[in-house]
């Protein structure tokens, strides 16, 4: 099929036209699966609607597509922020457990600024958030990026635990609201606001969410494509070497941790935005999101870019499906909901001892070793004439 | 005084640092606070060293022998508080004795979870390393999680020690029970006995030169796997037994674990990662900056938390300065 598009571009008299042809085939013929797999997200609310016979905007904000679309939409950021976490751990070699200090910065940035600072845009504290992320991510970096990988990612734990308490602590109750956290109804600017009031705009929001997704995707792939991206690779392989032939391999691991806290952060604000009690909440910051992305991006697969989506969007949509279901073991019943964490954390130990390369990393090794086979028992084929068999 | 005479000269200036930096906080205490205070103050500290060497001494340990950074240590102090609790509350044999069965249980739970965890999961996973302190975390989250799940959410109430050690004596004008005394105690017991362990039995040494070179250890012929596995549940038990011995004095929360991991970790980052005298001193170090700090910024800025920033700035400025702690191997 690739060789019939592409002789049918050859044909094509007018050079220029050539060229935006063949990018374009490329393009589709490369991706097909990406743009496949993106129509169906955009489609989600509708597939969702269809198969339970509910209204994708309805009047009254109920009914299965209004709840998936929340979900989704949900899940799609959990997989942006282990994308963000892969960034560092699977491609840069960079084990960070304060990963969660980075999401909770961007809401709790935003919306303090928001209700400090009267009259303030909305995205002119994201803005603020941004640069304040930046800025935590360089004191990072800067104090230990140049230390053993033991001292980093104690030092990580530490830096944004500390921030957690900071952030429960009765004494700026004033500022932040402490364990009840801040109320934020009022700061979300109307247009991203994802409640549903039956004017649609849940659906808009779902299809900004998505959007968002896709441009961590793709700068993610972007950047790992990228020369800064090459060098990180060569340095999670070898720091040594990549120091060695002449990379200054301090800068390169910093400019990756700022971009992966960028990325946390305006996670987060989106992840706040959906939230249904409208809260910012300590609970942003705490050890919560730092070991999610972290399981996540194991179960996928540690250094590929659709492991961590993959088991995100998988596990958050499989628990959102199954949370009212009950298990039954003998007599005795078990709520699904109660039981997922361990689930989780169980298959975290499985894939971890059985499966170093997680979902995504074990099923690319196993299919290039059935290519190798396959090119292997026809090159035997080709070198075995037919009648030697004595 | 034979062990000042063997140092080197950079750990004898590392004394001299502690010694110093010890001394500062205490004027310091002393000229802000007033002695009755100030005294207070640093009991408070000295208590809240004992409680974190417990957790600290196990991760030191661990890491220096088995490479392994043991992230669930918190959570295993966790375990050793709950579990403790519950059999205090549900054994009924008379204070004394139920405190007992519940140090004891506490200890041996925390010592079996360590042998399933190093025997189960670590060991098969020595040729990789960085899962090994992935595990760990995973688990410490796992783990936490469970003591959720069964205990509840809710923070337990701290329990009555028995009567010899509930009495109360006066100490800066301050009454206290009997109980804080009691942990000093146990942590210094605990930090000289697990010395002596370390300096003065064969086990010892064969740990120690394990620290150094665990190969080496292994090609003299000696068993260094089941030496680690003896170490990992050593450092276990610890924390359990720390767990344990705060519930009767602050009671048990969730909070709890992450917050002794966390002051461990600063513990074994200022000392050296692998040094035990190192993570005895820094100990006491990280206990008394931590309550030196706590009162300072309560008398001054009415902010008890500020405390927290204390300590993380205290070893973001070991880290800069001395990357590999203060009585640590060269080789950050």
């Amino acid at each position: 099929m690739q060789r019939t598009v592409y002789t049918t571009i050859n044909k094509i008299e007018n050079p220029a036209l050539r060229n935006v042809a063949e990018g374009l085939a490329r393009l589709v013929l490369e991706n097909w699966l990406y743009i496949l797999v993106f129509l169906l997200l955009w489609r989600f609310p509708y597939i969702v609607a269809s198969l339970s016979d509910t209204e994708v905007t309805p009047r009254r904000p109920t009914g299965d597509s209004v709840f998936w679309q929340s979900v989704m939409a949900q899940s799609l950021l959990i997989a942006s922020l282990s994308m963000s976490y892969n960034l560092l751990f699977g491609f840069s070699g960079i084990i960070s457990f304060g990963h969660a200090l980075f999401f909770g910065a961007g809401g709790y940035v935003t919306f303090v600024v928001m209700s400090q600072v009267d009259g303030i845009s909305f995205y002119v504290a994201v803005i603020a958030a941004v640069l304040a992320s930046i800025l935590l991510s360089l004191v990072a970096g800067v104090v230990t990026l140049r230390l053993r990988g033991v001292y980093f990612t104690m030092f990580t734990l530490a830096f944004a635990e500390m921030f957690f308490v900071l952030a429960k602590s009765g004494t700026f109750r004033n500022i932040t609201g402490a364990e009840d956290g801040l109320l934020i109804r009022d700061l979300i600017p109307e247009a991203l606001n994802p409640t549903p009031t039956g004017d649609g705009s849940r659906l808009v929001m779902y299809r900004y969410t998505l959007i968002f997704f896709v441009i961590v995707f793709l700068a993610i792939r972007r950047y790992l494509n990228s020369p800064v991206g090459r060098v990180m690779l060569a340095i999670r392989e070898n720091e040594e070497r990549a120091r060695t032939i002449g990379y200054n391999t301090f800068r390169y691991k910093l400019i990756t941790m700022v971009f992966a806290g960028v990325i946390a952060c305006l996670t987060g604000i989106l992840l706040v935005l959906w939230s249904t009690d409208k809260r910012i909440k300590p609970d942003l910051l705490s050890l919560n999101y730092t070991v999610q992305p972290l399981l996540y991006t194991l179960i996928g697969g540690v250094g590929t870019l659709a492991g961590p989506v993959i088991s995100s969007l998988g596990l958050e949509l499989g628990e959102a499906y199954l949370r009212d279901e009950t298990l039954r073991i003998g007599s005795a019943t078990y709520e699904i909901a109660d039981l997922w964490d361990l689930f989780l954390g169980v298959l975290f130990v499985v894939v971890v001892m059985v499966l170093p390369n997680g979902i995504v990393g074990t099923w690319n090794r196993w299919w290039a070793e059935r290519k190798v086979k396959r090119l292997e028992a026809s090159m035997q084929m080709q070198q075995k004439p037919p009648d030697s068999a004595s | 005084m034979n062990y000042f005479k063997q140092l080197s000269p950079e750990h004898r200036r590392s004394w001299g640092l502690v010694a110093a930096y010890l001394g500062l906080l205490i004027v310091i205490s002393l000229a802000d606070f007033g002695l009755n205070t100030a005294g207070q103050t640093v009991f408070r500290g000295l208590l809240l060293g004992m409680l974190v060497f417990l957790v600290a001494s196990g991760l030191s340990l661990i890491f220096g022998l088995l490479d392994v950074l043991n992230f669930a240590q918190g959570a295993f102090l966790l375990v050793g508080a709950y579990v403790g609790y519950q059999v205090y509350e549900g054994i009924g044999l008379g204070a004394g004795l139920s405190l007992l069965a519940a140090f004891i249980t506490a200890v041996v739970v925390g010592g079996i979870l360590g042998t399933l965890v190093e025997a189960g999961l670590i060991r098969p996973l020595y040729k990789r390393p960085i899962f090994q302190i992935v595990l760990t975390f995973g688990l410490a989250a796992i783990l936490m999680d469970l003591v959720e799940r069964y205990y509840g959410p809710d923070p337990k109430q701290p329990i009555k020690p028995p009567a010899f050690l509930d009495e109360k004596f006066t100490l800066f004008a301050q009454s206290l029970s009997v109980y804080r005394l009691f942990i000093i105690f146990l942590g210094l017991a605990m930090m000289i006995g697990v010395f002596i362990l370390l300096h003065r039995t064969r086990i010892g040494i064969i740990i120690r030169a394990g620290v150094q070179d665990s190969e080496m250890v292994q090609a003299l012929g000696i068993n260094v796997r089941l030496v680690f596995t003896l170490v990992f549940v050593l450092g276990s038990a610890l924390a359990a037994l720390g767990g344990i011995a705060i519930v009767p004095y602050q009671g048990a929360t969730l909070e709890m674990g992450n917050q002794f991991l966390i002051l461990a970790i600063v513990v074994v980052v200022i000392g050296g990662m692998g040094s035990y005298e190192g993570t005895a001193i820094a100990s006491v170090v990280v206990g008394l900056t931590r309550a030196v700090a706590e009162q300072l910024s309560l008398t001054h800025f009415n902010a008890p938390v500020l405390a927290e920033t204390s300590i993380l700035l205290l070893m973001i400025l070991v880290l800069l300065v001395q990357p590999s702690g203060l009585f640590g191997r060269e080789e950050a």
